[in-house]
């Protein structure tokens, strides 16, 4: 498959699709999860990545915390459907797949990412940037330096709560655990929250 | 930082999408994913055509040994595996549980005078009687006579002599009759007859 082939290709329905739009808030929105009946997989593949890309990868980073390592993990992701297109039963779900390998692929990251830090030198923390100056840029600083210390489960399920404005069964889903277990990582990843920045103020 | 619950969400919602909003991701990402999805089809393809290529290679080679006879003969002893009767060894016997050919044993055609003959091959008119038990005379061939007509086998005692005694008596006589000129070589096949009863006797020697 060329390159540049598939750019040029034209998607049946492709006219009636937004992206532009929907590539802001993609994770949000359940329609875009659907695609039509009888798509092969490098179509579906192409109007999934046009639709679901950019979010995917902004879901990732909260995650894994680093770009490269989203971006790669979002395109696992993306490899991995095009394999199983033809297994997947509901292809209405292609999002829900998705966003479920992101999560998985993001948790073998960072276990893998723990494994090497615990034998590597540490390095320096991260340098503020310029524009933490301003108040606003402080609060989203701290909380996001707060949110990457917490456990693994619980800032998935906060992520996937407030970024992905997902339900509690679509994170249960995507996480491949129980509601009950959505709550109580949720309610445990807020407290932390809570509790760190109260020390970080 | 002490935040109300709805604010303290609020604050949440908007960290993590200022955050992923600052993220751009690369403009390459389509590519990339195209050429990783081309690798792993050229990928299960080469597994898929290697295992073809073997399979292929082995279906060839086998023909060859069994088209060719010498390097099946040499394949057959380097291996251990013979065909059966090709090294000489006789093949398990059947003859108890297999039907003989039909037209192989000639029909014996009795006369009335009680001197038994055939057409095409003139056999004795008797097999030895080895069986174990002592058979009725009703049964043998011999009891087929009409009353009064002895026949001058010394093997066919007459109807009201006792069951011989179940002494293997591997000595047959051919009957001589003149208008046949039999060929004197019995062959005593004691496992046949040893297990077969009279009903047997005339079947076989039908």
């Amino acid at each position: 498959m060329p390159p540049n082939d598939s750019e040029e290709r034209k998607l049946p329905g492709s006219d009636e699709r937004p992206t532009d739009v929907t590539t802001e808030t993609l994770v949000a929105d359940r329609s875009l999860g659907a695609v039509p009946v009888g798509w092969d997989a490098d179509m579906a593949v192409t109007a999934l990545y046009s639709a679901h890309y950019r979010s995917l990868v902004r879901l990732a980073v909260l995650l894994v915390r680093d770009v490269a390592s989203a971006e790669e993990v979002v395109q696992d992701a993306f490899v991995a459907i095009h394999g199983a297109w033809r297994r997947l039963r509901d292809t209405d779900k292609a999002l829900a797949y998705l966003r479920q390998s992101v999560v998985n692929r993001s948790r073998s990251v960072l276990r893998h990412r723990a494994v090497v830090e615990r034998y590597a030198p540490k390095g320096l923390p991260d340098a503020p940037s310029a524009e933490n100056g301003a108040i606003g840029e402080l609060e989203r600083t701290a909380v996001i330096e707060a949110l990457r210390g917490l456990p693994t489960r619980q800032r998935e399920a906060l992520v996937l709560r407030y970024y992905g404005d997902l339900s509690e069964a679509e994170i249960a889903n995507a996480m491949g655990i129980s509601k009950g277990a959505v709550k109580s990582h949720t309610a445990r990843g807020m407290a932390a929250l809570r509790m760190a920045l109260e020390q970080f103020s | 930082m002490t935040f109300p619950d709805d604010d303290f969400e609020e604050l949440l919602r908007a960290s993590m999408r200022a955050e992923a909003d600052s993220i751009v991701p690369s403009p390459e990402g389509l590519n990339i994913i195209r050429g990783r999805i081309e690798k792993r089809g050229l990928r299960g393809t080469f597994w898929w055509r290697a295992g073809v290529s073997v399979a292929g290679a082995v279906l060839v080679a086998g023909t060859v040994v069994m088209l060719v006879p010498d390097l099946r003969t040499q394949v057959s002893q380097s291996t251990g595996i013979s065909v059966a009767g090709a090294d000489g060894s006789e093949l398990p016997d059947t003859s108890s549980t297999g039907r003989p050919p039909a037209g192989t044993v000639p029909t014996p055609v009795i006369s009335p005078s009680g001197t038994p003959h055939s057409q095409v091959t003139p056999t004795p008119s008797h097999k030895p009687t080895t069986s174990m038990r002592p058979s009725p005379p009703k049964a043998t061939v011999c009891a087929t006579h009409p009353p009064g007509k002895i026949p001058p086998s010394p093997s066919c005692p007459p109807e009201k002599e006792t069951p011989s005694p179940p002494v293997p008596t591997p000595t047959p006589t051919p009957t001589p009759t003149p208008s046949v000129t039999p060929t004197p070589t019995p062959t005593p096949t004691p496992t046949e007859t040893a297990t077969l009863d009279a009903g047997d006797e005339v079947a076989v020697a039908s």
